[in-house]
């Protein structure tokens, strides 16, 4: 009893452990837009500073209309990811850019994000700051 | 040790209830739910507000742009659309069928082709509008809507809505969401045009 005991409070501190080291690993990524539906997310993907965009849960994000960020009229990064649904009209993983050699810092998240339980679309425009 | 890992603990169970709270899409599905289900029962002819009348000068389908005054006397069913919304084109199918069975009997079926993003995007392009009808068959009188200018009249947020207008001129029915042929909505859409026509 005593050594089961021991196993489950080893694994339990190491479950923590875990848990802890991957959520600050989430803090560093960065969050740097979000709203209700979405979060958009700077990463550092092989050392490239990479931009994520996640949906919350039960919302999907249109792949048929991929989710940009305009820095200006002529500087533009599209998202995407080559994961989509058997239709090709919802991301199945985050889509996401490289950074690249962008030379504003501020833009417009647009995105067309769909709640699945209600299946409509809906437009998502939000302000983005690059740290 | 014990301390060590209570507070770890106690440091998760917190971050557990921040991620518990910062989901809220559920609580968006919930609201947009709660908003069809007061819209169901339609308003009544008395406390109806007048439809607003739109301006939208391209038109497909239609020789014509046609105005709301020149449609009296008829029942008309606007849906808000896009050529790149899924939930949007999944319901064509349904809304060919209401028009295929009740354009004769007085029913005037018009989607409102009204963009999410930016030009750059091709929504606003006429020839890739016209290429959707042709994908999906689509007959009824399409107005392309790329300032909004309808879609903020009548205060739309979701790609797809719906709005019935009865013969009067007079918002009747309002509703958004993807249904298709044989299921609740669709049959509750059917049935709100068919109150409409026989007033």
């Amino acid at each position: 009893m005593q050594s089961i005991r021991c196993v489950l409070r080893a694994a339990t501190g190491i479950a923590c452990i875990a848990a802890t080291l991957s959520g600050c690993a989430r803090v560093e990524e960065g969050e740097i837009a979000r709203n209700e539906l979405v979060s958009l997310m700077v990463v550092g993907v092989k050392g490239v500073r990479t931009l994520r965009l996640d949906a919350a849960p039960g919302a999907q994000i249109n792949a048929l209309l991929p989710p940009t960020v305009e820095f200006s009229p002529t500087e533009r990064l599209q998202l995407s990811s080559p994961l989509v649904t058997a239709d090709s009209s919802y991301f199945t993983a985050s889509p996401s850019v490289s950074i690249g050699d962008v030379s504003a810092k501020r833009g417009v998240l647009r995105a067309s994000v769909c709640p699945a339980a209600v299946k409509v679309c809906k437009f998502v425009e939000l302000p983005v700051a690059l740290p | 040790m014990r301390w060590v890992f209570s507070a770890i603990l106690i440091s998760m169970l917190g971050g557990a209830l921040a991620l518990e709270s910062s989901t809220p899409a559920s609580t968006l599905s919930k609201r947009i739910a709660v908003s069809m289900a007061q819209r169901s029962d339609g308003i009544p002819a008395s406390d109806a507000r007048p439809a607003p009348a739109w301006g939208n000068t391209s038109w497909l389908n239609s020789t014509a742009p046609i105005s709301l005054a020149s449609l009296k006397g008829q029942v008309v069913l606007l849906n808000f659309w896009v050529f790149t919304c899924y939930n949007c084109t999944n319901t064509v199918p349904s809304l060919k069928l209401l028009d295929s069975t009740y354009r004769a009997r007085g029913l005037v079926t018009i989607g409102i082709h009204t963009p999410e993003f930016p030009p750059y995007a091709g929504e606003h392009d006429r020839g890739n509008v016209a290429k959707a009808l042709s994908k999906y068959g689509i007959t009824y009188p399409i107005a392309q809507d790329n300032d909004r200018a309808t879609w903020s009249r009548y205060n739309i947020h979701y790609w797809p809505s719906f709005v019935l207008i009865d013969k009067e001129g007079r918002i009747r029915y309002e509703g958004y969401g993807e249904f298709h042929v044989g299921d609740k909505w669709h049959a509750e859409w059917e049935k709100r045009i068919n109150t409409l026509l026989a007033e």
